[in-house]
């Protein structure tokens, strides 16, 4: 599914990109500077696909000089997870907040980017465990022991740290399409009393052996220009 | 820009790879209640007991049948707070003469009756292991009748966690 999406993408990025390539270099070029805004495409498509998945996610970014930018991301997850020992829903929200760099040159006026970009993050969440087993390997007493009565947590707050690779194309007049991939880690991650955040709005699933996690995200956005310089 | 299209493109598809969580924690299982049998006469010693018979009370099926153990490991209930096993010692079938018929046998042996009570505690493990059960505040007795050949019972840790140890030791 993901790589479909990524394919997809990729086609019409590749068309933006290489219709502006004929374009003719020049060395005398202006900066817009501005407020872009968008959305993460691949979210509201999980969304649609996944079942027991919903979220959304608002970025926004600033160009406040010739290669940087302040950037952002806002956004919500609610996600139902069917694991072999547990069934759990987690419900939050995220902000992360960075900046990036555009690392691409640019011919004419064109606003294309090629940017890396470093995130704080914030995530404030509520954990509920569905339903669980009881891990008993002896069945001579029950056969299994499956424990439906929901369990509520307290809220959990995980703080994120983020470095985010991607590109950005004007496809239209201000309208981009953008791919990006992002490699996160957490810190301190308070996990609820007698359970684990398995699950991180923001971040995603956890792991038992590491901290790291990676995501991608497909935006478009559109670009309302400030002053030109 | 294309060099950068194909460097994502990798790495998007290293993303779509999912690890697989499967439970390795040591000791993420429910533990048996571990019994150790003593000689009553000297009670540093270990002392079998022959031709051990275990059963579930109101369970209709034997957990075991040994012919010699010094130790025993056997399951608690989870939802309920007690578990009470028979354990007969010197268990045999008796064919009453006709050992072509297994219609008029019948078992010997001495029986005991041991009961457990306990608290039931669920403890998270990790995603894969899911929870696993330890039983706290655990009492350990026999049922008193008139040819006991259990004598004694000591428990050791009140908290049923591991099977490092044994939780009960029986002197006989």
């Amino acid at each position: 599914m993901r790589t479909y999406i990524f394919f997809i993408s990729l086609f019409f990025l590749s068309f933006a990109t290489f219709a502006q390539e004929e374009k003719v270099k020049d060395s005398s070029k202006t900066h817009q500077f501005g407020l872009r805004v968008g959305t993460d495409i691949s979210k509201l498509v999980k969304s649609a696909v996944i079942e027991d998945y919903t979220a959304f996610e608002i970025n926004a970014d600033y160009k406040f000089s010739k290669k940087f930018f302040l950037a952002g991301e806002f956004g919500n997850e609610n996600r139902t997870i069917n694991e072999t020992q547990v069934n759990y829903t987690t419900k939050g929200s995220y902000f992360k907040i960075g900046v990036d760099y555009n690392a691409y040159e640019n011919w004419l006026d064109m606003k294309n980017a090629i940017f890396v970009g470093l995130r704080y993050g914030v995530s404030s969440y509520k954990n509920t465990l569905n339903s669980h087993s009881i891990f008993n390997g002896n069945t001579y007493w029950e056969e299994s022991i499956v424990i439906t009565d929901p369990i509520s947590y307290n809220n959990s707050t995980t703080h994120l740290i983020e470095f985010i690779v991607g590109l950005k194309a004007e496809i239209f007049n201000n309208l981009y399409l953008g791919v990006n991939v992002q490699l996160k880690n957490y810190v301190g991650n308070e996990n609820p009393d007698n359970f684990e955040n398995l699950y991180i709005p923001g971040f995603g699933k956890t792991t038992d052996d590491s901290n790291w996690g990676v995501g991608f995200g497909y935006t478009i956005s559109y670009f309302i220009p400030f002053y030109k310089k | 820009m294309k060099k950068a299209i194909t460097i994502l493109l990798f790495l998007s598809l290293a993303i779509s790879c999912e690890k697989d969580d499967i439970c390795s924690t040591s000791n993420a299982e429910t533990s048996h209640l571990k019994i150790k049998f003593f000689d009553q006469l000297d009670q540093e010693t270990l002392k079998s007991v022959t031709g051990l018979s275990i059963i579930g009370i109101d369970n209709s099926f034997r957990y075991g049948l040994e012919e010699t153990r010094d130790s025993i490991m056997i399951p608690l209930r989870i939802l309920q707070n007690n578990t009470s096993y028979s354990l007969i010692k010197d268990y045999t079938i008796d064919d009453n003469g006709t050992p072509e018929d297994s219609a008029d046998d019948f078992a010997t042996g001495n029986e005991d009756i041991i009961t457990i009570t306990y608290e039931n505690e669920e403890i998270f493990i990790s995603k894969a292991c899911g929870f696993k059960n330890v039983f706290n505040d655990v009492n350990f007795g026999f049922t008193p009748d008139a040819d006991n050949w259990i004598l004694s019972t000591t428990v050791i840790t009140n908290k049923i966690e591991t099977e490092d140890d044994a939780h009960v030791h029986i002197f006989h």
